[in-house]
């Protein structure tokens, strides 16, 4: 009994502790940036970093609801670039078009994300090459309407990127706008009926079919969410960008996955945090701009982006404990789990 | 293992549909001279394909075989320049095979031991080798030896030798894994990791296997993308995704334990046959992107069509049952 109720406390324990090795290296990451390169952390610095710590967070978030599904989003690049050139190429570049360009952007992240949706959830098949066919898909329409339509005019509408160059209590708008979709999302999958079931099928999908919940239309949601979530994003970056060329989003393939890994996530699915994926695209974005600082070539930022995610996987999680521990357990006898009759 | 077929079959009668509708309109498809290059073009892609699908089998996947073979055609830029001749060219081959092996063993080493998810492993991976390559290269310099280029794209009559050797590889790899104890092995721990190390496969040696074979394919397709390119070019190509695009055509599934390398061979031709037509029609080449991509879509839900059936069957008959359930009812009870 007693056995029981502790190993039930080391698991809620190991659950809350994935979510806190990110604060403990964003935390290192500063102390090295305060060291080697200062000015990383300097005002003007972040003023420039955060509107695209933002953009990766918000798309991070898309992410994440699909990571908890156990899926994964490959569509990401090609859903922000489609966002982007919709937003140039409808508005044209007037302001008073500017609405009907938004509306659309986000209305066709959404679509594009229910087609994931409903091949991953409803026809059950495997997310990873269906994101990637649909994104391909996207990606390439979206390549061909930029060549027609954009090059000719690629500017966003000045009340756009003049409102993402605004500031509120002296920090850029954009960051403001991230803070509040983020949390929205943190509150609804919180407090809400509906995120907490989202969580639950997430947690144990089998558990959740049998209480009843309608499993497949969450998994069908998470896709859809992360869909304009990404449009959202698209919109902030096409704001921050002000004009939008040929290469407009594609650095979102794989840095929201590693945000969304590094803040603890499992890709096999289950419980993540919000604020722990903002705080990774954070730490993401510090670290890129503190190699920039320090004048390394381009070509050192890559090898050091790579080190430093399977430095930061390596000491996420409870990997070292427990590599460790299965080094150390053969000394203290067997294990208790070999023990139980289970 | 009677549906183990549809994908290679599929996509063999894909190829010759699509290039019989091409030769009919465009004389031009079934020169010599087109099909030699064609055939070339595919060396890359279906090379790296086939180390794609052993990391497939064991339920893994490997997003650096891009980079590294990037990385491969700067390192022969280096090692196999034009003045580098007869049995000086030999180690510079091995440091081509050399940076395959030490990557598979890196990411199978992140994988297996430190138990990382794998695309996040071979992500870092591919970050760091493109960093390598960028070092060595800032822009693209460095021809090479176009005496080797030669010998590797010599050819009898129109097909290359080298094709002929991957054809042979990929029959004997399938042979290898549908017809000897390993093989049922490597199957067996993609299938089910935890069962097959209870029946006492050795799991982490089936994971080292997959990942190294992986990385040394995509060194060995780097061979000929420098053959193609002629210069030690930092860029690095599409080939990650398009390899397991061609993996999961030829009928691997992401799940683990199912593939077959010649499927995986023929869907690595069909995709370069898609990019090669394109042209020829004078469409613009985002077309054959659209089209791979709905093609995927396509083929994944036409291999999946025997579980989807039963699945709408069963959901069919239990709502059948319920309706009837309810019409015997007696009325007013409730």
């Amino acid at each position: 009994m007693a056995k029981a109720i502790g190993r039930k406390f080391t698991t809620g324990a190991s659950v809350a502790s994935r979510f806190i090795p990110v604060w403990v290296a964003t935390g290192a990451l500063m102390v090295v940036a305060v060291v080697v390169a200062p000015a990383a952390l300097r005002s003007t610095s972040w003023s420039f970093v955060l509107p695209f710590t933002t953009v990766l967070a918000i798309a991070s978030l898309g992410q994440m609801l699909v990571v908890m599904q156990a899926g994964i989003d490959l569509s990401t690049p090609g859903v922000i670039a489609l966002g982007g050139n919709l937003i140039a190429g409808l508005s044209a570049g007037s302001d008073h078009k500017l609405p009907v360009a938004i509306i659309a952007c986000l209305g066709f992240g959404a679509l594009v994300g229910l087609v994931n949706g409903l091949f991953v959830g409803l026809l059950r098949l495997n997310s990873l090459i269906v994101t990637l066919a649909v994104g391909q898909v996207v990606l390439a329409w979206t390549s061909k309407y930029s060549r027609d339509v954009v090059t000719n005019q690629p500017n966003v509408p000045g009340a756009l990127s003049s409102w993402a160059a605004g500031r509120f209590l002296g920090i850029s708008a954009v960051f403001w706008a991230g803070v509040v979709m983020t949390l929205v999302v943190a509150l609804a999958l919180r407090y809400s009926v509906g995120g907490r079931r989202f969580q639950a099928v997430g947690a144990n999908s089998t558990a959740a079919w049998v209480a009843g919940l309608h499993v497949r239309a969450y998994a069908v949601l998470a896709y859809t969410a992360a869909g304009l979530l990404y449009a959202v994003a698209a919109v902030l970056l096409a704001g921050v960008s002000v004009s939008i060329d040929p290469s407009f989003g594609s650095a979102y393939l794989l840095a929201p996955i590693a945000a969304v890994v590094i803040a603890g996530a499992s890709l096999a699915g289950g419980l993540a945090s919000a604020v722990s994926t903002w705080v990774a695209a954070l730490a993401l974005t510090l670290l890129t701009q503190m190699l920039v600082i320090m004048g390394l070539s381009s070509a050192m930022q890559y090898a050091v982006f790579g080190a430093a995610i399977i430095v930061g996987m390596l000491l996420s999680g409870d990997r070292v404990a427990s590599l460790l521990g299965r080094r150390l357990r053969p000394a203290q006898g067997p294990p208790a789990r070999q023990t139980s009759p289970q | 293992m009677k549906r183990g077929w549809l994908p290679p079959g599929l996509m063999a009668v894909l190829i010759v549909a699509l290039g019989a509708y091409t030769a009919a309109r465009q004389p031009a498809f079934l020169s010599a001279d087109n099909l030699n290059s064609l055939l070339l073009e595919a060396m890359p892609l279906a090379l790296v394909s086939l180390g794609q699908a052993s990391a497939l089998l064991v339920g893994g996947f490997d997003v650096s075989v891009a980079a590294l073979m990037t990385m491969c055609v700067v390192t022969a830029s280096f090692t196999m320049t034009p003045t580098t001749t007869g049995l000086a060219l030999v180690p510079g081959a091995l440091a081509l095979v050399g940076v395959g092996l030490a990557t598979g063993a890196f990411n199978a080493t992140l994988i297996w031991v430190f138990r990382m998810p794998s695309i996040i492993a071979t992500l870092g991976a591919l970050s760091i080798l493109q960093g390598a390559s960028l070092v060595f290269r800032a822009y693209p310099a460095g021809p090479i030896n176009s005496a080797v280029v030669g010998a590797m794209t010599a050819g009898a009559g129109f097909v290359p030798v080298a094709f002929i050797g991957t054809v042979v590889l990929a029959i004997a790899a399938d042979l290898w894994l549908y017809r000897t104890r390993p093989g049922l092995a490597l199957r067996a721990v993609g299938l089910d990791g935890t069962s097959s190390r209870r029946l006492g496969i050795s799991a982490g040696r089936a994971v080292f296997l997959a990942f190294i074979v992986c990385s040394l394919m995509a060194s060995i397709g780097g061979f000929y993308l420098a053959a193609e390119v002629q210069i030690g070019s930092p860029i690095i190509g599409n080939q990650a995704l398009e390899s397991i695009a061609a993996a999961v055509l030829g009928g691997a599934s992401l799940a683990g334990g199912k593939g077959s390398f010649i499927g995986t061979l023929l869907a690595a031709l069909f995709l370069t046959e898609v990019d090669n037509v394109l042209p020829l029609f004078q469409q613009p080449t985002e077309y054959a992107d659209m089209t791979i991509g709905v093609l995927i879509l396509l083929a994944l839900v036409l291999y999946q069509a025997p579980e989807l059936l039963a699945r709408s069957r069963a959901a069919w008959q239990a709502a059948r049952a319920k309706a009837t359930w309810r019409a015997a009812r007696p009325a007013g009870q409730d």
